[in-house]
């Protein structure tokens, strides 16, 4: 849906200089208010990662390409499953907060409101750039969008012709994909692409191994089209990833179609509709097992224009339907009902006024209906003032409501947990402020302060008298509130360096006549009071590259998970315009460490790969 | 009433964070005040000039080693207010870059380059008025055929891409490096 704005370095135009025209034709003149205005006038905390950063760091999957936001929380449970979170709550239980899109696909599960990011992959080598906003994105977004959004944006497929295979090969990740991309006709292109991944296992803190080692397969395509005014994406994936012990199956696939017409030079349209479908079995490692399917269908349409030469206007519907099953021979944990039918209605619009040449006022808000939760308002106000050329300051203040999950109002286990139809949307009003600074034309930084003020967070709460069952409340109240920085520095002409730093503090309690025994289970999750990056891309002599990140990570000191620092090296030679080979070395610090909360904690191993990407 | 001492101090030390915050902002606000640019503006008005090592004029473009670039821009807009900036201390493979800004007819000047703003009937007689003659035009988002330059702008996934018209190259006798065609969202020949 909205596209948010990229904060490339290139601000003026001794910047663009700079620039050679592949990188000119890569700088976004768009932004949160979808009016092409000067770069950086997005008054919001948005870090954009390039498909450069994402080339040169190695990652190999998409959820190690989000290590790469400083304004992200990413742990590792396993070797399958993550938690990403921003703006603290990271936690199997508590990483419910964040919504994410794949081109504008949102990939959250309507089961407990997080993405099994062993279900989400993106073929790496198409990717064009991660949008990630830190805080409440609820206005354009919906519910969900409470604190924060990532956005995974591919290439066109104009941008992507001609094949190109990459390979990586090493201890820990195997991957393998081929992509082949080509014209349609005069104005249209398309590709076609397949990949396959296998993942080691990661141990026990004993040394053991846990056995959670897992391979995936996975091909998609997209076709672009435009004619005269109009332009259409058609795109789909499928995929299955399978893990031996005990025993697991994600499978699913989608497709996509985006029609945008435009209606004059500062209008347009957009209208966009996919059909989603995920299944995941798992089989118990005692005996039983438990299966999901979620089947989304989505469609919903955007209207940007102007008014006067003040206004910019946008405004949209959207509808959402979501089909679902949930079985469990596992264990006593079932869903009643264990098939349901939501529906997700919403209709919004925003206001981007210039007050004066430097000064934009965002006005702007959100319906939505729920079949499961009823009405839900999410207005935000912005202001951003470009002070001059080189900095610019903006203050929010937002409300966002994450909706029930199905498993929040229907688990149920017999003398353990009862159906907790009275759970409400989880509610937050943000208050962020931020500073964005080209310093000189070589140095950036951005630096984001924010407030945000919870109310009607989850409780387990205890039955009186008899303890158990327990029900889900809504007891939990407090406020978080934090520092996102990072800034970038290109010392010389060959060398950038990137840094960045989160803080963040939580501040809850128990509303008067409300308990909760969650315990490690706790809705506020188990987060770092900080965490640091470093990341160093170097341009060396005869086509060399070399990167080197570093991150320090601070303890989960309520549940006993000690800080760790880790880096990642890689070293590419550029061969030749076609053909890359690299040497790459992740977590090399330690043998293995733990990064999540989740018992029987997990530790990941350090590990190597030798890669390849030729195009032809 | 008395002031608690201490609540007293504490207030003191908020007044002064604010005041030296405010401080800092009225320093960084007296800087320079020049306005951002438009970037959609910027990056065109550098493109401008950045097409130039993957285009071959013919011999005789060029009388002198040292002539410089003649970056001609007929009409107003964004992109025309902001090419004189764009292009200062500029060069292209030695050459220095000058920009003229002509009328309707571009012939009277020696340009290599004519970007021409708008759609009008003013932009077609600019057009014409350097056919078959070794300038290489530029147009912005132009839809019709005789509107469009050999270089056209067109804004897709909101980055400003170009399509190149092979036709009208040859015509002004101009070769457009394979480079430059790869990087073109398309290519009428």
């Amino acid at each position: 849906m909205a596209v948010v704005p990229h904060c490339a370095p290139a601000q003026s135009l001794q910047e663009l200089s700079n620039l050679s025209l592949e990188e000119l034709s890569q700088v976004e003149v768009i932004s949160v208010s979808k009016r092409s205005e000067p770069l950086g006038q997005a008054p919001a905390a948005i870090y954009v990662i390039t498909a450069d950063d994402i080339r040169r760091s190695g990652a190999a999957t998409l959820a190690e390409a989000l290590r790469l936001a400083p304004n992200l929380e990413v742990a590792a449970v396993n070797s399958q499953t993550y938690n990403i979170s921003s703006r603290g709550f990271n936690s199997v239980n508590a990483s419910n907060k964040l919504l994410a899109l794949i081109d504008g696909r949102s990939i959250y599960t309507p089961f407990f409101s997080s993405v099994f990011w062993d279900q989400q992959e993106v073929m790496l080598a198409d990717v064009e750039r991660i949008e990630v906003v830190s805080g409440p994105g609820g206005t354009l977004w919906g519910s969900n969008a409470m604190n924060g959004v990532i956005n995974v944006v591919t290439k066109p497929a104009a941008d992507t012709q001609g094949a190109l295979v990459d390979v990586k090969l090493g201890d820990f990740i195997q991957r393998g994909a081929g992509r082949w991309g080509g014209r349609l006709g005069d104005s249209g292109s398309y590709r076609a692409y397949a990949l396959g991944f296998g993942q080691g296992t990661t141990s026990f803190t004993d040394g053991r191994g846990a056995e959670d080692d897992w391979r995936a397969k996975q091909a998609g395509f997209r076709a672009d089209l435009s004619v005269q005014d109009n332009a259409f994406t058609v795109q789909g994936d499928i995929f299955e990833n399978l893990s031996d012990t005990p025993g697991g199956r994600r499978s699913g696939g989608n497709v996509l179609g985006r029609w945008t017409r435009r209606l004059a030079d500062t209008s347009s349209v957009r209208v966009q509709a996919y059909y989603d479908q995920q299944n995941r079995s798992d089989v118990g490692s005692t005996g039983g097992g438990a299966s999901d399917q979620v089947k989304t269908f989505d469609v919903q349409a955007e209207h940007v224009f102007t008014v006067g030469g003040n206004h910019q206007f946008v405004w949209g519907v959207g509808h959402r339907n979501w089909q679902d099953r949930f079985v469990n021979t596992a264990n006593p944990f079932i869903l009643v009902p264990e098939s349901q039918t939501l529906n997700l209605t919403n209709a919004f619009a925003q206001d981007t006024i210039a007050l004066r040449d430097d000064l934009r006022l965002i006005l702007g808000t959100k319906f939505e209906y729920s079949s499961f939760s009823g009405w839900a308002v999410m207005p935000n106000v912005r202001l951003g003032w470009q002070m001059n050329a080189q900095h610019f300051l903006w203050a929010a203040v937002s409300r966002a409501v994450r909706s029930p999950s199905r498993i929040e109002r229907d688990l149920t286990a017999p003398g353990i947990v009862n159906t907790s139809p009275g759970f409400r949307s989880e509610k937050m009003i943000a208050y962020e402020a931020g500073w964005r600074s080209q310093l000189t034309p070589r140095a950036n930084f951005s630096l984001s302060l924010f407030y945000n003020d919870y109310t009607d967070l989850r409780t387990t709460s205890p039955s009186p008298v008899t303890f158990l069952p327990v029900t889900f409340g809504n007891g939990l109240e407090g406020h978080a509130y934090g520092i996102d920085a990072w800034g970038s520095y290109r010392p010389l002409s060959w060398w950038r360096l990137n840094a960045g730093v989160g803080l963040l503090q939580k501040d809850f309690h128990l509303k008067p006549g409300e308990a909760d025994i969650a315990g490690v289970q706790t809705v506020l999750g188990h987060d770092p009071t900080h965490q640091a990056f470093i990341r160093s891309y170097m341009d060396l002599p005869h086509d060399v590259e070399l990167y080197v990140g570093l991150r320090q990570i601070g303890a989960l000191s309520d549940v006993g998970v000690p800080g760790y620092f880790e880096a990642d090296v890689r070293v590419g030679w550029h061969v030749t315009p076609r053909l890359e080979l690299s040497l790459a070395g992740l977590n090399l610090v330690h043998a293995r460490h733990a990064e999540a909360s989740q018992p029987p904690i997990r530790e990941i191993p350090r590990s190597v790969f030798v890669g390849a990407r030729w195009s032809f | 009433l008395t002031v608690r001492p201490k609540a007293w101090a504490r207030d003191r030390a908020a007044s002064r964070v604010v005041a030296l915050l405010l401080g800092l902002l009225a320093l960084l606000a007296a800087r320079a005040m020049a306005q951002a640019p438009d970037v959609e503006a910027a990056v065109k008005a550098t493109y401008l000039y950045k097409f130039a090592p993957f285009v071959e004029w013919p011999p005789d473009a060029f009388r002198f080693p040292s002539d410089s670039l003649v970056l001609c821009v007929a009409g107003t807009d964004a992109v025309a207010r902001l090419v004189d900036e764009a292009v200062k201390g500029q060069n292209v493979r030695g050459r220095a870059v000058t920009v003229a800004h002509v009328g309707a007819s571009a012939r009277e000047r020696r340009c290599h380059i004519l970007y021409v703003a708008g759609h009008g009937e003013s932009a077609v007689s600019a057009l014409d008025s350097v056919r078959g003659s070794a300038v290489l035009t530029v147009t912005d988002a132009a839809r019709e055929q005789r509107m469009r330059g050999i270089i056209n702008f067109v804004t897709t996934d909101n980055r400003v891409r170009f399509e190149i018209d092979l036709d009208t190259a040859l015509e002004n006798k101009l070769i457009i490096s394979s480079k430059l065609l790869s990087l073109a969202a398309g290519v009428r020949q």
